[in-house]
C-alpha cells in the first residue's frame, strides 16, 4: 500500500521539515499540536491539524492515545515520530502498527534492543565493533563496581543505564574518589529514571563525537549515509554538527561495513544513527539513536539524499539504494540556533519581532519561526537550524559564517552570537577539538 | 470595561513615550528603557547603521520607537473572551451522541445536566470514553454531530 496521508507526531522545526517532504511527494499531512501551539508554524503548514492536549507534553505530544486517535479520525495511514517525544518509545511504535498504521521508524522490538545502551553495546561488541572498555552487565552496588575497577585504568565514568544528556553520571579520576562518585551518580540516576542500574567504563578525555547515519529496509539490507562530527557540545548537548567527519578512510569503511552487517542481521528498519567516541585514531561505540536526528540535514547536504523521503519510500516497499550509489560530496556544517542568551545559556522564550533567514547557494534553514510567533516556554529551546554546504570544509566555514551574519532574529535572545564566536576560534577552524573543547574555550573567553 | 482599561493604558503610554523621547533627544543618551509593572518602554535614538561585516553583528531592524511590549505571560495566556459556559472534549476521537446507534441522544437542547453526568461518548483507539459534564446548567447549544471527529479542547456544548 502506498502512503497517502501522514500524521507528524511532533512539533517545531522537525514537523515543518517533514511536511516539506510530504508536500514534495504529494502526500497529505496532519499536524498535531498542544493548546500552546495552535498558532505554531507546523500547524499552519499542514493540510489538517488536530489539537491533542494541553501545553504539558505528557498530556499532548506524548499522549499515545490521543495521537493515535488523531491519526484515526483524520484517516492518516502512517505516523512520522520525528525526534524526541514518542520517537523512541517501543510501545508507541508497536501500538501504531497494531492500529494498522505504518510507523515511519524502526519496529518496537528494534527500538527496545538498540535503545538500551547495554544491549546495543553487547550486540556491537559481538559484531567486532570496538566499545569503550567497561561493564558488560548492569551493576547495582559499589562492591560490584570495585571488582571491575581492579582491571581498569582511571579515569572512569559511572553512568545510569537509562540516563542521557549528561545526567546521572560522574567521573572518578582515582580509586579514592570512586565510591563517592559512584554513589552520587547512582543517586542522581535513580532520582531521574527510577532505575538504579549503573555501568562503569573507561573515561576518554576530550574524545571526538563521531556518528554514522544508517538506513535499513527492514528486510536485512542496511546502508551507511556517511559520518558526522558532533564534538562541539555543551553539557552533552550538540551545538555545531558537521560532516563528513575527518576520519581515516580505511577505519571509516571497516566500521561502516561491520555496522551495516550487524544492523542488517537484526533487519533494522528505517533511519538510525550509531554514535562513537574517537580517541587516538580509534573509534569506540557508545549508542544507537533509533530515529532521525536534529543534525540529519548535514548528511542530506553531503549525500544529496532526502532522509525523510527515503524513509517513506522504504515504507512503501521501494528498494533501498545500493551502498555504491551513495556518494559523499563536499562538506556541511549545521548550527543549532536556540532561544537562549548566547553565553549565559538562560532560556529566552518569547515573542519573535523580526526574523530574516539567510540565503544563497548552499544555505538551508530548517526552522519554525515567524515574526509574531511566541516561542512557548514548555518545549525545547531549538529555534532554528542553519545548514551550509560547500565543496570543502574551509569554504564551508566561510559560507556558514556569512549565512549566520545575514540572519536576524530579534525580540528574544538567541545563541547566534555564540555560533559566530565558535566559527572564529582557531581550534574550530583547524579541526582541533573534542567534546570538551567548547566548555573549556568558553571559560577563557 | 476591558476596552476602557486598554485605552487608559494607551494614553499613559503615549505620554510616557513622548516624555522619554524628549529625554533621549535632549541628552547624550542613545537609548532609554522604562519599566513599570507589566509595561516596558524602550526608546533608542537611531537604529544601527548598516553594520560592517567584520562586526558579525546580525543587523536587527530596530524601530526608532518600540511599542510597549506585551508581557510574555499575558500573551501566552491570552484566550478569546468567552462568556458562555461550555464543556470541551477531554480526548481526541470520534464522538457519539447516544449510548448505541438507534438509541436516543444522551442529551438534547433544554436538558438540565449536572457535573459528572455522562453527555457524550468519544471513541479513541477502539475504546469508548465517557464524556462527563464539567458544568451544571441547561444545555443551550449542541455544537457537534454524531460520528464527527473532535480534537482535544473542542467545545461540545454550551450551557446557560
Amino acid at each position: 500500500m502506498t502512503i497517502k496521508k501522514v500524521l507528524i507526531a511532533n512539533r517545531g522545526e522537525i514537523a515543518v521539515r517533514i511536511i516539506r517532504t510530504l508536500r514534495k511527494m504529494d502526500i497529505k499531512s496532519v499536524a498535531i499540536h498542544s493548546e500552546a501551539d495552535s498558532r505554531a508554524m507546523h500547524v499552519m503548514f499542514a493540510d489538517e491539524s488536530v489539537c491533542v492536549g494541553p501545553a504539558n507534553a505528557a498530556e499532548s505530544y506524548n499522549n499515545i492515545k490521543n495521537v493515535i486517535a488523531a491519526a484515526e479520525v483524520t484517516g492518516a495511514d502512517a505516523i512520522h515520530p520525528g525526534y524526541g517525544f514518542l520517537s523512541e518509545s517501543p510501545k508507541f511504535s508497536e501500538m501504531v502498527e497494531q492500529h494498522r498504521l505504518t510507523f515511519l521508524g524502526p519496529t518496537g522490538e528494534q527500538i527496545e534492543q538498540f535503545g538500551s545502551k547495554m544491549t546495543a553495546k553487547n550486540i556491537m561488541e559481538s559484531a567486532g565493533i570496538p566499545v569503550v572498555p567497561g561493564s558488560k552487565e548492569a551493576i547495582e552496588s559499589f562492591e560490584e563496581a570495585a571488582k571491575m575497577l581492579k582491571t581498569m585504568d582511571f579515569p572512569v565514568l559511572f553512568k545510569g543505564t537509562e540516563c542521557g544528556g549528561g545526567r546521572g553520571q560522574r567521573i572518578a579520576f582515582s580509586a579514592e574518589q570512586a565510591e563517592q562518585m559512584f554513589t552520587e551518580a547512582q543517586a542522581e540516576a535513580e532520582a531521574m529514571t527510577k532505575d538504579k542500574r549503573m555501568y562503569v567504563e573507561t573515561y576518554l578525555p576530550n574524545p571526538r563525537h563521531i556518528e554514522f547515519q544508517v538506513i535499513g529496509d527492514g528486510k536485512g539490507n542496511v546502508i551507511s549515509l556517511g559520518t558526522r562530527d558532533c564534538s562541539v557540545q555543551r553539557r552533552h548537548q550538540k551545538v555545531v554538527e558537521e560532516g563528513p567527519a575527518n576520519l581515516d578512510p580505511d577505519l571509516c569503511k571497516e566500521i561502516e561495513q561491520k555496522l551495516c552487517a550487524v544492523l542488517g542481521k537484526y533487519h533494522y528498519r528505517s533511519a538510525g544513527t550509531v554514535e562513537f567516541l574517537e580517541s587516538n585514531g580509534k573509534l569506540y561505540f557508545i549508542e544507537v539513536n533509533t530515529r532521525v536526528q536534529v543534525e540529519h540535514p548535514v548528511t542530506e547536504a553531503i549525500t544529496g539524499r532526502d532522509i525523510i523521503e527515503m524513509q517513506i519510500r522504504l515504507a512503501n516497499g521501494e528498494p533501498l539504494p545500493k551502498q555504491s550509489e551513495i556518494v559523499i560530496k563536499g562538506h556541511a556544517i549545521e548550527s543549532r540556533i536556540t532561544a537562549e542568551s548566547p553565553f549565559e545559556f538562560i532560556p529566552c522564550p518569547g515573542r519573535i519581532d523580526q526574523f530574516l533567514a539567510p540565503g544563497g547557494p548552499g544555505v538551508r534553514v530548517d526552522g519554525a519561526l515567524y515574526p509574531g510567533w511566541i516561542i512557548p516556554p514548555w518545549y525545547d529551546s531549538l529555534a532554528t537550524k542553519i545548514i551550509s554546504w560547500a565543496p570543502s570544509r574551509e569554504e564551508c566555514i566561510r559560507v556558514h559564517k556569512l549565512a549566520l551574519m545575514e540572519t536576524t532574529i530579534s525580540g528574544i535572545e538567541t545563541s547566534l552570537p555564540l555560533q559566530l564566536w565558535i566559527l572564529d576560534q582557531p581550534d574550530f577552524v583547524s579541526g582541533n577539538f573534542g567534546t570538551q573543547w567548547l566548555e573549556k574555550a568558553l571559560k577563557t573567553r | 470595561m476591558k476596552d476602557k482599561l486598554n485605552r487608559d493604558k494607551f494614553i499613559f503610554n503615549q505620554k510616557a513615550i513622548k516624555y522619554l523621547a524628549d529625554v533621549v533627544s535632549e541628552s547624550n543618551l542613545t537609548e532609554i528603557e522604562y519599566k513599570c509593572a507589566d509595561i516596558s518602554i524602550k526608546i533608542s535614538k537611531n537604529g544601527p547603521a548598516a553594520a560592517p561585516m567584520q562586526n558579525y553583528a546580525p543587523m536587527p531592524m530596530q524601530m526608532p520607537l518600540q511599542p510597549s511590549e506585551i508581557p510574555l505571560k499575558q500573551a501566552l495566556e491570552a484566550k478569546p473572551a468567552s462568556e458562555k459556559r461550555s464543556v470541551t472534549a477531554p480526548v481526541v476521537g470520534k464522538i457519539y451522541v447516544a449510548e448505541k446507534p438507534g438509541l436516543p441522544a444522551l442529551i438534547k437542547v433544554g436538558d438540565k445536566v449536572e457535573v459528572g453526568q455522562k453527555i457524550f461518548i468519544i471513541e479513541a483507539m477502539k475504546v469508548m470514553n465517557n464524556v462527563k459534564s464539567t458544568e451544571s446548567g441547561t444545555i443551550s447549544k449542541i455544537l457537534v454531530q454524531d460520528g464527527q471527529a473532535v480534537e482535544f479542547g473542542q467545545k461540545l456544548v454550551e450551557l446557560e
